[in-house]
């Protein structure tokens, strides 16, 4: 076992290059949750690609390929850590590993000074060195990934010296799937292939997996769509890995050989967000139903966990998953997604967040104070252009209304002045001057009558 | 913000359930549905403007306002079932007697034609207590049609003014309507009316029997009296299954559908009158 301090160059490598300070492309692979992946290693293990140094802490006998010399060096002095420089291509002389472990994929394993390899070559080197028995972790972005969907065309780095893939590079779940290997169990990563933040199982649905799925994406800034929602309809829709950011494919020989990768939703409860029962009943009009939710929800100790953070259980029962933060925060959280562009609620003529948010807090019966605040969130650009149709309609309102309005005032001017003209008639005519005069005479009749009586 | 929303002094009743002692009661901002219809709850001859609420009182009302375009709607139940929420009946209330009967009027401008005789004739034949004839204010004040019914032996009644474009109706309109439908064990028209599904709501059995009578220029857009008696079969003749009558009634009402208090006056704009 090399403890040494000096990296081994085996060819090719980049002298005046570094993945993991981030500073010419993605950076390294990276993530807490990436933990269980390599947790799920054995044996002699073999890293290929830039990974956060961080996630070698728990590994043994292990040894790891990069290009950049600079990377070499920083990893070079960790224990138990061979650290080789240079191209997959000159791979073939280390012997065979146990487990081979490339969380970034392929795409960032070759280098400037090699005569340039195709992914297909890469994986032959990949099979090449992984014994009969051993484990494959293979990262891979997914082309279609909805972090790309729902992302502005992004600028070149200068990590795409071949800025497109070649063509052998599998383009689908299936392709990857059978260049992999025999048995093959799929993990989808979000919310962004190179510093996921939750890794979900091909297959998995449920609210805790939408819950999960806010949390990973709260982050995003300058997008197309909302990429939580997107992420949560494509899960609800069973196209939940056709849409993931990233997928982590883990290949052995047979079943018996593959690990189960540790998530945090294992044994999660089974159930609907509360969230996603709210917006269910408010786009079916379920007035009575929304009501009884949200006063169910703010009644109870839940009242200050986001509703999209609460799993409602089959028996009734509520599991918060999050932060107690504070009820009126909740409810304005809740607000603002319903108001969010495309979903249809029903409550007319709703002025904006904090409206809603007194209205849903009115609804549940409950007291909060709910200060007047601008949105909080930063609009994704197709929210903003479906908010700009919804201001010119708006606008359009206002003005249908100002005009009724002032048909409305002149119709009661008109009233006013027919009336005025009645009193004006009733005190200046022959008849009530008359009048006026026969009670002034009645009144003094009475004064003398009192004198002398 | 409309003047049909004095109407009945609907808006009244609103205000008592939120806690408002305005008088009179705040503006609301929106169309409160003032009768029961089987459009899109508006009445034909209103004025509608873009952008601003429809507060309708039913569900189906609601689903068919939407399908005729309107956007802007809100179930909030008729202002009715809030009233009977608000003075529920006495647990030693005195026991109901009779029926009360609302034969169909016109609106003003409307002319009705029927023969308020032979409908005379069938109540007679059908009621077996005593009858209270309750009319539109503009029937009560024609003396020929009062008396004709007063001659008949039957106590005659109007509820009070409903309100016009010059100025709310009576504010306690529908609590007078209220006390009466109570004293009477069953309540009956000639058409299926907002009348009738209030005697419903109020605890009366139904009936809905005899000639409909014709207004002069009736909007046929709707299917009218034709399509009423075919969709609410059930509440039509001389008697109805009361718990099936109640359960439409709850429907047609939006008794089940209320809001809170708090709700109601962030969707009427109360907040700050009632502050």
């Amino acid at each position: 076992m090399n403890t040494g301090a000096q990296p081994r160059m085996i060819g090719g490598e980049m002298q005046v290059w570094s993945d993991l300070d981030g500073r010419r492309g993605a950076g390294p692979v990276r993530g807490t949750v990436l933990a269980a992946v390599f947790a799920a290693a054995r044996g002699r293990i073999l890293v290929l690609g830039p990974h956060d140094p961080a996630l070698f802490d728990s590994l043994d006998d292990t040894t790891v390929l990069v290009r950049g010399v600079a990377d070499a060096r920083t990893l070079a002095g960790r224990t138990g850590l061979t650290v080789l420089c240079g191209s997959p291509a000159q791979l073939a002389a280390q012997g065979t590993f146990d487990t081979v472990i490339a969380l970034d994929g392929l795409g960032r394993l070759d280098t400037t000074e090699s005569d340039g390899l195709t992914w297909n070559e890469m994986l032959a080197v990949v099979h090449s060195v992984l014994a009969p028995d051993g484990l494959l972790v293979l990262g891979a972005e997914n082309p279609l990934g909805l972090h790309r969907v729902v992302a502005p065309p992004r600028r070149l780095s200068d990590a795409d010296w071949v800025p497109v893939p070649g063509d052998s590079q599998p383009a689908t779940l299936t392709q990857l799937r059978q260049a992999a290997g025999d048995v093959t169990r799929i993990y989808c990563t979000y919310p962004d292939p190179v510093a996921p933040e939750l890794i979900l199982r091909e297959d998995a649905q449920g609210g805790a997996v939408e819950a999960a799925l806010e949390r990973a994406f709260s982050g995003a800034r300058k997008v197309l769509v909302d990429p939580a929602r997107l992420a949560i309809s494509s899960v609800r829709h069973g196209a939940g890995s056709a849409l993931a950011p990233g997928w982590i494919i883990v290949a052995a020989r047979d079943e018996n050989l593959l690990p189960h990768v540790v998530s945090e939703l294992d044994g999660a409860v089974p159930g609907p967000t509360l969230e996603h029962l709210i917006e269910l009943a408010a786009a079916r009009r379920d007035l009575p139903g929304v009501r009884e939710l949200v006063t169910d929800w703010q009644s109870g100790p839940a009242a200050g966990v986001p509703a999209n953070q609460i799993i409602k259980a089959s028996d009734g029962t509520s599991v918060a998953l999050g932060d107690v933060v504070d009820p009126a925060f909740a409810l304005r959280d809740l607000a603002s997604r319903l108001l969010r562009a495309g979903f249809p609620h029903p409550w007319p003529g709703v002025k904006g967040t904090t409206d809603l948010t007194r209205i849903l807090a009115a609804m549940g019966e409950v007291h909060v104070e709910v200060q007047d605040e601008p949105g909080q969130r930063e609009l994704p650009f197709a929210e903003l252009v479906a908010e700009r149709d919804r201001l010119i309609g708006e606008l359009a309102d206002a003005r249908a209304q100002a005009a009724f309005f002032e048909a409305e005032l002149t119709g009661r001017e008109r009233d006013l002045r027919e009336v005025r003209e009645m009193v004006e008639q009733l005190s200046g005519t022959g008849p009530a001057r008359a009048g006026q005069a026969f009670v002034g005479g009645v009144r003094a009749t009475r004064r003398v009558l009192r004198r002398n009586g | 913000m409309h003047r049909a929303n004095d109407y009945y002094g609907h808006s009244t009743i609103l205000a008592r359930y939120c806690g408002s002692a305005s008088e009179p009661p705040p503006r609301i901002h929106g169309y409160l549905q003032h009768g029961w219809n089987i459009g899109d709850g508006m009445a034909g001859d209103h004025e509608y403007v873009s952008g601003v609420p429809l507060f309708l009182w039913s569900e189906r009302t609601r689903k068919r306002a939407w399908s005729l375009g309107r956007r802007e709607t809100y179930v909030v139940g008729a202002p009715w079932a809030y009233l009977v929420r608000l003075k529920p009946e006495r647990a030693g209330a005195p026991t109901r007697n009779g029926t009360i009967w609302y034969p169909f009027h016109g609106w003003e401008g409307q002319h009705v034609r029927g023969d308020h005789a032979r409908l005379i004739d069938q109540i007679k034949a059908t009621e077996t207590g005593p009858v209270t004839i309750c009319l539109y204010w503009q029937e009560y004040w024609t003396p020929g049609v009062r008396r004709r019914y007063e001659r008949a032996g039957f106590r005659v009644i109007c509820h009070g003014y409903r309100g016009d474009a010059r100025g709310p109706g009576d504010p306690d309109f529908l609590d007078r309507q209220l006390a009466e439908l109570r004293g009477h064990r069953r309540v009956a028209s000639n058409r299926l009316s907002s009348a009738v599904w209030y005697g419903i709501l109020a605890g009366c059995e139904p009936a809905v029997y005899g000639d409909p009578m014709v207004l002069e220029n009736e909007d046929p857009a709707h299917g009218g009296q034709a399509r009423i008696r075919r969709q609410w079969a059930e509440l039509h003749g001389e008697q109805a299954d009361t718990a099936v009558a109640r359960a439409i009634a709850v429907h047609e009402l939006g008794a089940d559908r209320l809001a809170t208090a708090g709700e109601l006056r962030h969707l009427l704009r109360w907040e700050v009158e009632t502050a």
